[in-house]
């Protein structure tokens, strides 16, 4: 006999992760027609959002393009800016006159594919910055130059990008998309209780002042509480702090010190002693954020690296204005148990230095909508496949946040002891044996598992200096000819672009006034 | 617009301007407004481009293949029925009054070839009047402002309803050569097929309808204009033998 098919999705937490999969899923399933799959989300109304992801990947444009939002309304309702990869400054040596900066560009390098031009550059003269020489990103990103202008048509770019936006106006800007164009089902009230069945999947959530609420698969997106995968369902967290230490952050928010200040197209990450200082530019403000590992520097030392780098390129601080967050880094072991799954910081959390979080919450967010079982005994199936995925999708990120410190030739405690070769997963440390003697290339990774490509792995590689000895028989491969065109390409594409690019300034003023044509 | 200077009597009350010097018409493809398509059609395709300033779509005429080729003068003559309103503004320009708010001025280019002292229309008549020809001018400015606004609400509603394609243009010419031009929009013709009737009777009363099946119909004049450039180019090739 076939049981009947279970259609509602219950979502708990109003957060980013918790809008972001509403509002993946309701598009996917077109809830707002008749047709049977319902999504409801129940959001507290006592629990503020933490509202920790401020960069997006470029994924978030087809994102967006799929619930139905137009580009124009979405960058000025969230304070939305262009993000074009990040920067990141004194991570290798801390020397500065040295020109201790290097890029991790959205595009990818020329040729990418079909050329190892990471190998070639390596075994070249490298008379520019890998960056500079594979992309012309990283050129327009110091230009403060846009990816786009104005005559083209939402969502595309000239530039591939991805945004900065104000996490707290992205949640209020999807529940009202959601709720007033998806059909999604909103319900304010806390958790008061929840209730399992006979086989321990949940029956239904308890609520305060409301009817309880019933489903077939329950979201998890209450966050660091984890209300149900955590709580109710005892799923262990997975510490990585043995492998990333930062376990803290100060953070703030900037006014421009001048309404015509560039806004930065790339997130700036800029090394410190013991950790590292975010600084992302949205139109109105900046967001901007010292992370560090209590076990290295005081709290009082981090603030102190905080005031020293806003001290440097802004107003005072005022200590009132620095919130302070502790950040555990690590996943759960499982993330999908029963009828429920896991999403957001429930599931896992790292700090932001690739900007990994809202990206994880829309590929589990895609992964649900897309093998969603429509029936119970489907469910174990795709939780299997999906707990593998995430699994290897997590420890992918650590992976590759692992790397930009093992790279680093800096000499504080803090640097130094995270070269150490216990503070390294197996498979970093067998990659990076594989790449001295040539550069990251496709076939190391497996494209679903390793959200971080070969190309992400060339960026970093060799914006840090790492060194490649190929053998002699790999000459004729690595012979500069085969990639010359290329580079010329590159060098025309970098002479060309500020002709044709507006400033992010200018433009996100130009789209606010005129907003974006569809075509 | 730097050499554009305020239309003044005192300043310029013995200039002439040529009305036959089309050559310093702009070419390539001249913006036109809606009000303008009934007699357009019938001479030059209509596509839409986009405003450099703010990505919104305006219709224009295409006059020929480069930006600066206008396959409709021949000569001192204009060779169509109809010539688009931005073509006959002649040196003339149009800016919002610095002193009347809400008002616009007219202003000159002096140093246009078609200006000067000895030959052409005259701009004042005794005592400060405007001449015939500069009411027509005026006439001109005046149409443009009118249909400028028509142009925006149409262009605007088209987008709105996703009726607009961007289209390649590749053209073969008789000498072999060829050229595609770029940054073109057109109708698209199976969104209007799939207008709901609400959409379509919204657009029939706003009279954007008729505008729409001019503009499509237009295009029949691509053939036209790629024979005015053939028989330009074997006019040429005949003439260097």
């Amino acid at each position: 006999m076939t049981t009947p098919y279970a259609g509602r999705i219950v979502i708990v937490g109003g957060g980013t992760a918790g809008w972001l999969t509403a509002g993946i899923i309701a598009a996917y399933y077109r809830t707002q027609d008749a047709g049977g799959l319902s999504v409801t989300l129940v959001e507290s109304p006592n629990v503020p959002i933490i509202g920790v992801g401020e960069g997006t990947w470029p994924t978030m444009r087809r994102t967006l393009q799929q619930m139905g939002i137009a580009e124009a309304d979405f960058l000025v309702a969230c304070d939305a800016s262009f993000k074009q990869g990040s920067k990141f400054i004194d991570w290798t040596t801390s020397d500065r006159q040295s020109g201790d900066v290097y890029y991790h560009p959205f595009v990818a390098p020329a040729g990418f594919g079909t050329t190892d031009v990471a190998s070639i550059w390596a075994a070249g003269p490298q008379a520019l910055p890998f960056g500079d020489a594979v992309s012309f990103q990283p050129a327009i990103c110091e230009a403060g130059l846009a990816p786009k202008a104005i005559t083209t048509p939402e969502y595309a770019g000239v530039a591939n990008y991805g945004y900065h936006l104000d996490a707290g106006k992205f949640a209020g800007f999807l529940r009202d998309h959601c709720v007033g164009s998806l059909g999604v089902h909103h319900i304010r009230a806390d958790v008061t209780a929840v209730e399992a069945g006979p086989d321990g999947d949940i029956a239904q959530l308890q609520l305060d002042g409301h009817a309880a609420v019933t489903g077939d698969l329950f979201v998890d997106c209450t966050g660091f509480a984890a209300v149900l995968i955590g709580k109710h369902f005892g799923v262990p967290f997975k510490s990585v702090q043995d492998q990333l230490f930062i376990d803290s952050a100060l953070a703030i928010q900037l006014p421009y010190n001048s309404p015509s200040d560039a806004i930065a197209s790339a997130t700036l990450s800029t090394a410190h002693p013991a950790g590292w200082i975010w600084d992302i530019g949205l139109p109105t403000r900046r967001g901007v954020g010292c992370l560090y590992a209590s076990a290295f520097v005081s709290s009082a030392g981090a603030l102190a690296e905080l005031s020293a780098y806003v001290g440097s390129q802004g107003p005072p601080l005022n200590d009132g204005d620095v919130r302070q967050l502790s950040i555990v880094a690590g996943h759960r072991e499982t993330f999908w148990v029963g009828n429920c799954v896991a999403v957001g910081l429930a599931a896992g959390f790292v700090e932001p230095l690739e900007a990994s979080s809202i990206i994880m919450t829309e590929l589990a967010a895609q992964m649900i909508a897309g093998q969603f079982p429509a029936r119970r005994e489907a469910m174990a199936i795709v939780a299997k496949s999906f707990n593998g995925l995430f699994l290897k999708r997590w420890r992918a990120v650590v992976d590759f946040l692992k790397l930009h410190y093992l790279l680093s030739r800096r000499t504080e405690p803090f640097w130094v002891t995270n070269r150490q070769s216990e503070t390294v997963s197996d498979t970093l440390a067998e990659r990076l044996e594989l790449w001295r003697d040539r550069s990251a290339a496709i076939g190391d990774f497996a494209a679903a598992d390793d959200i971080f490509t070969a190309a992400s792995y060339q960026y970093i590689l060799h914006g840090m200096g790492h060194a490649v000895d190929p053998p002699p028989w790999a000459a004729h491969r690595l012979d500069g000819s085969a990639a010359a065109a290329l580079f010329r390409d590159v060098t025309a594409m970098r002479l060309a672009m500020p002709q044709r690019l507006p400033t992010n300034r200018d433009l996100l003023a130009r789209i606010k006034a005129y907003g974006l044509q569809k075509v | 617009m730097d050499r554009f200077v305020a239309l003044d009597f005192d300043r310029h009350k013995a200039l002439r301007v040529r009305t036959d010097g089309w050559r310093a018409a702009p070419g390539g493809m001249v913006g036109i407004t809606p009000l303008e398509f009934r007699s357009v059609v019938a001479h030059y395709p209509i596509f839409l481009r986009k405003d450099a300033e703010t990505g919104w779509f305006e219709a224009g005429a295409l006059l020929g293949f480069e930006p600066d080729e206008n396959l409709f003068v021949d000569g001192d003559r204009w060779d169509a029925g109809y010539i688009p309103l931005n073509s006959r503004r002649g040196p003339f320009a149009l800016a919002p009054s610095a002193t009347n708010t809400g008002h616009n001025t007219i202003l000159i280019d002096p140093s246009d070839p078609r200006v000067g002292e000895d030959s052409g229309e005259i701009l004042y008549l005794e005592g400060g009047r405007p001449s015939d020809y500069l009411e027509s001018v005026v006439t001109v400015f005046k149409d443009l402002v009118d249909g400028g606004a028509a142009g925006l609400a149409y262009t605007a509603k088209l987008a709105a309803l996703d009726l607009i394609e961007s289209v390649r243009v590749d053209v073969q010419f008789a000498d072999r050569t060829s050229t595609n031009l770029h940054g073109l929009y057109a109708i698209k013709s199976e969104a209007l097929d799939r207008l709901s009737g609400d959409h379509l009777a919204e657009l029939r009363d706003s009279g954007f309808l008729e505008w729409i099946y001019l503009q499509r119909s237009s295009l029949d004049r691509v053939p036209g204009l790629i024979a005015r450039r053939d028989r330009r180019s074997l006019a040429r090739l005949q003439t260097s033998r």
